[in-house]
């Protein structure tokens, strides 16, 4: 065998091995359940903004880095979260929330969340004025 | 009966729908007559089928540039009947900002695309040459698959592609407002550009990208055209040539994103490995492995499999980098995916994709044997082509990580899984951060080794004084920098070492000898790049830290770290100073213009032992409340030659919603008294009868007082403010002070004269109601980034030079 073949065999091994090894960095999304069983540990979860029952507070005169609100997760668990940043525009009309962050002390404390808005891309109303 | 509808102005649609057709069916004829054309083996047939496919392809490119104009024609226009601009664009947009419509839909960015490829097209045809009918075959093909995207016809039930010439009342069939035959007249206005692409970057940056991305069919085709006609010659110049112009295109594509991404996004960089990044940056990659194995094969005769199967890949990458960001399978896991347009436009690009990469990989194993390959005697260990060949591969090492991880969410759909990655900058970095380490030691020292066999103690000896310097240097910058972890450490020798060797050589090998300078400069570039990216992301830092409410456990290492993390936004105050990482922060006020909304913070900074302002500037970062996407805030940036201070709003108060409720305090005070307020205090110096001022117009029977109040804020500055107390007809009368830097209403309410003491009313409402939240990150050393970036591109465009002189 000739030496190129040799090294091209490390080489694959080697970035075979490193993606292996990163299998770690995947997680599911997962439920509340889940993240408080493993306090401390990152999770991302995916869940609904409660407005019903509970309210979300913020504010920033206070401390503009803390905000938090109450989620239901895919299981129907509702929990605090508690995100370190301003409230986002419009969170109240997000439909969906994908957080990541630590459970601890039976709070979501989460340092990311993206949230999906109806109609934030696709625009399927026109918006009607009258001529004047 | 159907409505007959006023007002609209269907002519130019109908053109436009007239150009699809046609450069659909054009480009069939092309590519058609280019097949026949290119296997036919008789002169003669060969030629009429090439006329007969050249006045095709021209009648397909006019119609394509036809489809442009006629858009371009309906946005400039504003005539929002057609759906396409009733949803791309709005009367209020900039000229500058109506081409930018273009790549803001789906059907007009498959135009840039198709229209690229028509005018690259033009240099194949014009050269005459022997590849130009295989490879206008495959443009032909790409031409004909590109314009059934813009078609908008059903076959058999399915939509094939997506018409920009289709009504408003045809896309929403149904709707209330299109009973009423005038109803042109109650659409006012446009849905407008997406704020984000308002931005100069996003003028450039598309067409850019979108060349780049046109450009890497050319060498995909010239590689399956010396396949299909199995001829091995006369091909090396004209692919050096392409994959050097694709190389360079795609690469300035990709960073110009990252400007953009840094200047008008406020994720704080300008490379997220975010997968519609990933997604322009990966053909790149593969484009370059390519480019390198055929100098390998230039100079020595192996590599030309691998040379075909990387640019056959490069291509294939471009298809599927379409696939993910155009059909919305991204989903959760990007910023900027694109909503898809339902299942037929999946199947569409997945046929488009699949069909190219069989082709290429149908030649290939086809004609696996034929495809020459020098029979090797073991090669040297010491010969420039193995080291060569070892570096590409290890570039498609960094290929196969980054579209594996990019590719989770096909993979959940394909598996049924749910995977996502947590961290994804970090789990990118710790493997890419070894593979640019690799690449860089290769570019370092690739051109000390000559092809077939080198002296290994000659090389050894030429590359001892760049290696010593960038240990020296790189230590220095390691330790001043304080770059404290390993990988980043010897990352950071390993650029150096690039620099000083690819200079090195320059001095000694190269001499003044210009044209030759091509690949050493544009390894120094990518070396520059790197110290960039190091230095300005492993030392950003957030500087914004507040300094209010409470900590938050953010599993961080020390209390200082945890502080850090969890308080990066900073509240401001209308016009209350604010100190922050060395400057006076102010927020001064706002301006709306058009969409737009700016907020003007002042950063100071003073002479520690006078006071003196030393420094004063003004950053106005955007932050509009967009009805359909919510607060858009971009940065606003103050640019030294070290570093940036980049600033951007992260919330803001809606000014309409509030109300001033606040009441005065009251409080009795004597000479020398002091009042508190919030942001500092007052001290009563007295009462003044000769009145004076500006508010006050005397008027005869009038006793006016007003108070000395001087007004310290915390830092102890003071200004004097005086409220005023009048008895004009018996009736007593309050002339309120206000000071507007500290919002600060002041009313002398009584006098009492045993006492000699003033009852002082003061309030200060809206300093509370109006102010800003934001952020700012200091980025170091970003400008190595864009100088490198330069470079590296400079390099590359004197190797495509030096290639087009050659004869």
């Amino acid at each position: 065998m000739k030496k190129s073949n040799i090294l091209a065999l490390v080489l694959i091994a080697v970035a075979l091995g490193a993606i292996l090894s990163m299998v770690g960095d995947f997680s599911s999304y997962e439920t509340f359940a889940t993240a408080e069983q493993k306090p401390g540990k990152e999770y991302q979860i995916i869940a609904n903004l409660d407005t019903i029952e509970n309210k979300m507070m913020y504010d920033p005169i206070k401390d503009p880095n803390h905000f938090t609100f109450y989620a239901k997760d895919e299981s129907g668990i509702i929990r605090k979260v508690v995100f370190n940043g301003t409230k986002p525009q419009d969170f109240e009309r997000s439909e969906k929330l994908t957080m990541t962050g630590t459970m601890q002390n039976g709070e979501f404390k989460c340092s990311k969340i993206l949230m999906k808005c109806p109609s934030k891309y696709k625009t399927d109303q026109v918006a009607v004025g009258k001529t004047s | 009966m159907d409505t007959q509808f006023l007002n609209e102005h269907l002519l130019p649609g109908k053109i436009g729908e007239l150009f699809t057709i046609i450069s659909f069916a054009a480009s069939l004829i092309a590519a058609i007559s280019y097949f026949l054309s290119a296997q036919s083996k008789v002169d003669e047939t060969h030629s009429s089928w090439k006329k007969l496919a050249r006045s095709s392809f021209f009648i397909h490119s006019f119609s394509v540039f036809g489809i442009f104009v006629t858009l371009f024609y309906l946005i400039f226009n504003h005539y929002f009947e057609y759906n396409y601009v009733w949803t791309h664009s709005s009367k209020a947009l900039p000229f500058k900002y109506l081409l930018s419509c273009f790549w803001e839909g789906q059907e007009g960015s498959f135009l840039l695309w198709s229209t690229w490829n028509c005018f690259l097209s033009f240099f194949i045809i014009y050269k005459k040459g022997k590849w130009e009918a295989p490879v206008m075959t495959m443009v032909s093909l790409t031409q004909v698959v590109l314009s059934t995207m813009l078609l908008g016809l059903y076959f058999f039930g399915e939509k094939i592609g997506s018409n920009p010439f289709t009504l408003l009342r045809d896309q929403m069939v149904g709707a209330p407002i299109f009973q009423q035959p005038n109803y042109l007249a109650s659409i006012l206005d446009g849905n407008g550009l997406n704020p984000l692409l308002q931005n100069y970057w996003m003028v450039i940056h598309p067409p850019i990208l979108f060349l780049g991305f046109a450009s890497t069919l050319f060498p995909f085709a010239l590689v399956v055209a010396i396949m299909w006609k199995n001829d091995y010659e006369d091909f090396i110049l004209p692919l050096l040539k392409w994959s050097l112009f694709s190389c360079m295109i795609l690469g300035t594509g990709i960073m110009m994103g990252g400007a953009w991404a840094y200047e008008s996004l406020n994720f704080g960089g300008y490379w997220a490995w975010d997968p519609v990044e990933n997604a322009s940056l990966v053909p790149w990659i593969t484009m370059l492995a390519g480019l390198h194995t055929l100098m390998i094969y230039k100079a020595t005769g192996y590599s030309l499999k691998s040379t075909i199967l990387f640019f056959i890949i490069s291509f294939a990458l471009v298809l599927y980098s379409t696939f993910l960001t155009r059909t919305g399978i991204l989903g959760e896991t990007s910023v900027h995916a694109f909503t898809g347009e339902g299942s037929s436009l999946f199947y569409h690009l997945l046929i488009f994709l699949f069909l190219f990469f069989i082709i290429g990989l149908f030649l290939f194993f086809k004609n696996y044997k034929k495809i020459p390959d020098l029979k090797k005697e073991e090669e040297a260990l010491s010969s420039r082509e193995f080291w060569m060949f070892i570096g590409s591969l290890v570039l498609m090492i960094s290929v196969v990580q980054i579209t594996y991880t990019t590719s989770m969410p096909v993979w959940n759909k394909m598996f049924g899984t749910k995977l996502a990655i947590t961290n994804p900058i970090d789990h990118y970095n710790k493997i890419q951060i070894w593979i640019t380490l690799l690449v860089l030691l290769g570019t370092a020292t690739i051109y000390y080794f000559k092809f077939k066999e080198s002296n290994m103690m000659e090389i050894a000896k030429r590359i001892a004084i760049p290696l010593v310097l960038s240990l020296i240097v790189g230590g220095l910058i390691t330790y001043f920098q304080s770059l404290k972890s390993i990988p980043v450490a010897a990352l950071m020798f390993a650029t150096l070492f690039s620099v000083f060797a690819n200079l090195m050589f320059i001095v000694r090998t190269l001499k003044w000898n210009a044209i030759k300078w091509g690949g050493s400069t544009a390894h120094i570039g990518f070396a520059l790049m790197v110290v960039g990216i190091i230095l300005s992301s492993y030392n950003k830092e957030v500087i914004s830290v507040n300094r209010l409410g409470v900590d938050f456990e953010m599993g961080k290492k020390t209390e200082e770290e945890n502080k850090k993390e969890s308080r990066e936004n900073l509240l401001l105050f209308k016009n209350m100073p604010v100190t922050m990482a060395g400057y006076t922060l102010t927020y001064v006020g706002d301006t709306v213009e058009g969409p737009n909304h700016y907020f003007r913070i002042k950063y100071q900074t003073r002479q520690d032992d006078t006071g003196r302002i030393k420094e004063e500037f003004i950053l106005a970062p955007n932050a509009q409340i967009n009805p359909k996407m919510g607060l858009i805030s971009s940065p606003d940036t103050k640019h030294y030659l070290t570093h940036d201070i980049f600033t951007y709003i992260t919330s803001t108060v809606d000014k309409s919603k509030m109300k001033d409720t606040v009441s005065y305090t009251s409080q009795k005070m004597k000479k020398g008294d002091t009042a508190f307020f919030a942001s500092g205090y007052m001290i009563f110096e007295g009462f003044n009868t000769e009145v004076n001022s500006k508010n006050y117009i005397a008027q005869t029977g009038d006793i006016a007082v007003s108070a000395k109040l001087q007004v310290y804020n915390l830092e102890g500055l003071a200004t004097p403010t005086s409220p005023i107390y009048i008895i004009r007809n018996q009736q007593e009368e309050m002339i309120e002070d206000t000071l507007s830097s500290y919002n600060l209403y002041t009313r002398l309410s009584k006098i009492i004269p045993d006492e000699n003491a003033a009852v002082i009313e003061f309030k200060q409402p809206s300093a509370m109601n109006d102010y800003v939240i934001m952020k700012a990150i200091l980025f170091p050393y970003i400008n190595v980034l864009w100088l490198g970036t330069v470079i590296m591109i400079l390099g590359f465009l004197i190797s495509l030079y030096k290639r087009i002189k050659t004869k």
